[in-house]
């Protein structure tokens, strides 16, 4: 039975101790989930990344994954990897990098070229490039690429430091509905990102991380309970204040107003249906009403404020 | 042991570079006063090593591909060992094909019959002898340059190249040989830093009225033993490093 990754007082320094990146992490990363890690620059993200993918030497403090080191061949066969600098050899021609990772996967020989064209389909890189070298593509083709080769052992691990920075609007659906299907198959994922909205839309679990140590880990059904509704309509000058002085009530709560769109603060899909319903019955020109996909945003500042405090 | 990706990789990484300044040394051994009339294997063993294996790990540590080279399974063992068996065969085809070039300068179409100082031809024999020795010097002095490619980054280690060329060139110069006191022993030991096993040997080159010095290896069990004690240090080293952005 898989327990996921375990990580107990993981501490890590660079320059001989003078630079602490990671203060004494504790963390759970559940099997068959979306973990997300957000934070500030500096906190500790890659570094953590780095010392759950073996290439950093942790100071103290133990990583278990299934109960393998991250040092361990038997992690690396089942681990797929997404660097955030894209260092590939650039030389190589884009077949050729497939074949060199699915080499280096130890895999057998036997239906290598089916792997790659099927990861290279899944990522749609057009078949034109797939013959050409890696320094005449742009960034978000490496970064498909990149995503690629991560695919081609079937992973049951997959790590991806800020995949999507430089991708097309394409591309970033593409990578959501691989990171799904990932996820869907039994895959761990790791996903470490500044673009909070991705996070929050991909990840069953956030861990939220300040100054080298783990702040807050959030499930994603617990924070569904309270959700912040996003409400946008034609709103007349006059209405402002009488939408200021909207009734409380226990399902919802009215939070601001930015020009034409207001936020309401509501108890799971019974509150928002209600202040919809409200709303519209006191004559409100509503166009849309959609859920405020940057609450993780709010979460975000909130938490950097209490530490702050 | 032996990675095959990675082996794979080394071969062609960087080859039409190092292609090219393997022509210049072709171009060299078969122009030099000797031409084809002395076995140039040996002499050439030093520069064929670091013409082919210069930033063999460095250049992966610099340019990042280490990083995602080491997510894959392949322990940092077998990735030094791989490179360095790599080296050595890339350096051992190397000297096979001047071999075959030479002997058929020598033998089927001997283009300098005026060779001023016509020495006995070798026999099979001796040829393979000295094949096989070349080859070990290839697996001894590779070591040397995984190791200094493991501590520098880049293209660092081909600064070695230079150290030892001024070297070799300043124990060439006869008035500071003959009339500074101590000096090959200071520019013994200063080879010994790179080399502990190393000896300063003498070459006399028939028909030109001088000897010149050239760095030569110890007796085969030192050498071979510090050769084992540099790849381990090699692994030590690389176990120890982060293969973290930091390092980029």
């Amino acid at each position: 039975m898989p327990n996921g990754i375990i990580i107990r007082d993981l501490i890590k320094t660079y320059r001989r101790g003078r630079i602490q990146a990671l203060a004494g992490i504790d963390a759970h990363f559940l099997p068959r989930r979306v973990h997300g890690l957000i934070g500030p620059n500096g906190s500790g993200k890659t570094t953590l990344m780095g010392c759950l993918l073996g290439l950093l030497k942790r100071d103290s403090g133990t990583i278990e994954i299934d109960g393998l080191t991250p040092e361990s061949i038997s992690f690396k066969t089942k681990l797929g990897y997404v660097p955030e600098r894209l260092r590939f050899d650039m030389w190589m021609k884009a077949w050729d990098f497939m074949t060199y990772h699915d080499r280096l996967t130890l895999q057998q020989s036997e239906g290598r070229e089916e792997r790659i064209t099927h990861c290279l389909e899944r990522i749609g890189l057009d078949r034109n490039c797939w013959h050409q070298r890696l320094n005449s593509f742009s960034r978000g083709m490496l970064q498909r690429i990149g995503l690629a080769q991560a695919l081609l052992n079937q992973p049951k691990y997959l790590f991806l430091d800020e995949p999507t920075s430089g991708m097309d609007p394409a591309g970033v659906i593409l990578f959501r509905r691989i990171v799904g299907e990932e996820s869907k198959k039994g895959c761990l994922v790791l996903l470490n990102s500044h673009q909070l909205n991705q996070v929050e839309r991909l990840c069953d679990e956030i861990h939220f991380i300040e100054k080298g140590r783990l702040i807050e880990a959030k499930t994603k059904g617990v924070d569904t309970s309270t959700r912040i509704l996003c409400l946008r309509w034609a709103l007349p000058e006059k209405k402002l204040r009488a939408l200021k002085n909207f009734p409380k009530n226990k399902n919802f709560r009215f939070i601001e107003q930015k020009q034409e769109e207001a936020f309401f603060e509501v108890d799971g899909d019974q509150g928002a249906q209600k202040v919809i319903g409200i709303l519209v019955k006191a004559g409100y020109p509503l166009i849309e009403a959609f859920p405020d996909t940057s609450r993780l945003e709010r979460y975000f500042v909130g938490t950097k404020e209490k530490l702050n405090d | 042991m032996i990675n095959g990706a990675v082996a794979w990789h080394t071969f062609h990484q960087h080859h039409w570079i190092r292609i090219s300044l393997l022509g210049l040394v072709l171009l060299w051994v078969f122009l030099s006063a000797e031409g084809v009339d002395r076995i140039p294997l040996i002499g050439v063993t030093p520069f064929l090593v670091w013409l082919l294996g210069s930033g063999i790990i460095g250049r992966d540590m610099s340019s990042g591909v280490a990083h995602l080279l080491f997510t894959r399974p392949i322990t940092r063992r077998d990735y030094i060992f791989t490179k360095w068996a790599s080296l050595v065969a890339a350096v051992a085809g190397f000297q096979c094909l001047i071999l075959l070039v030479w002997i058929f300068g020598k033998y089927i179409y001997p283009a300098t019959p005026h060779i001023a100082f016509p020495i006995a031809p070798h026999s099979i024999g001796e040829l393979l002898k000295e094949l096989v020795f070349s080859i070990w010097i290839t697996a001894v002095v590779s070591t040397v340059l995984i190791l200094f490619s493991t501590i520098m980054t880049g293209w660092g280690d081909l600064a070695l190249l230079l150290y030892v060329h001024v070297l070799v060139l300043v124990l060439s110069i006869s008035p500071l040989k003959d009339n500074v006191s101590g000096f090959e022993v200071v520019i013994d030991w200063m080879l010994r830093i790179i080399w502990p096993g190393a000896k300063i040997g003498y070459q006399y080159v028939e028909g030109f009225n001088h000897s010149i010095f050239i760095p030569s290896v110890g007796d085969f069990v030192v050498d071979t033993l510090i050769a084992g004690l540099y790849l381990f240090f090699a692994v030590k080293l690389i176990s120890r490093k982060d293969m973290g952005y930091t390092n980029l």
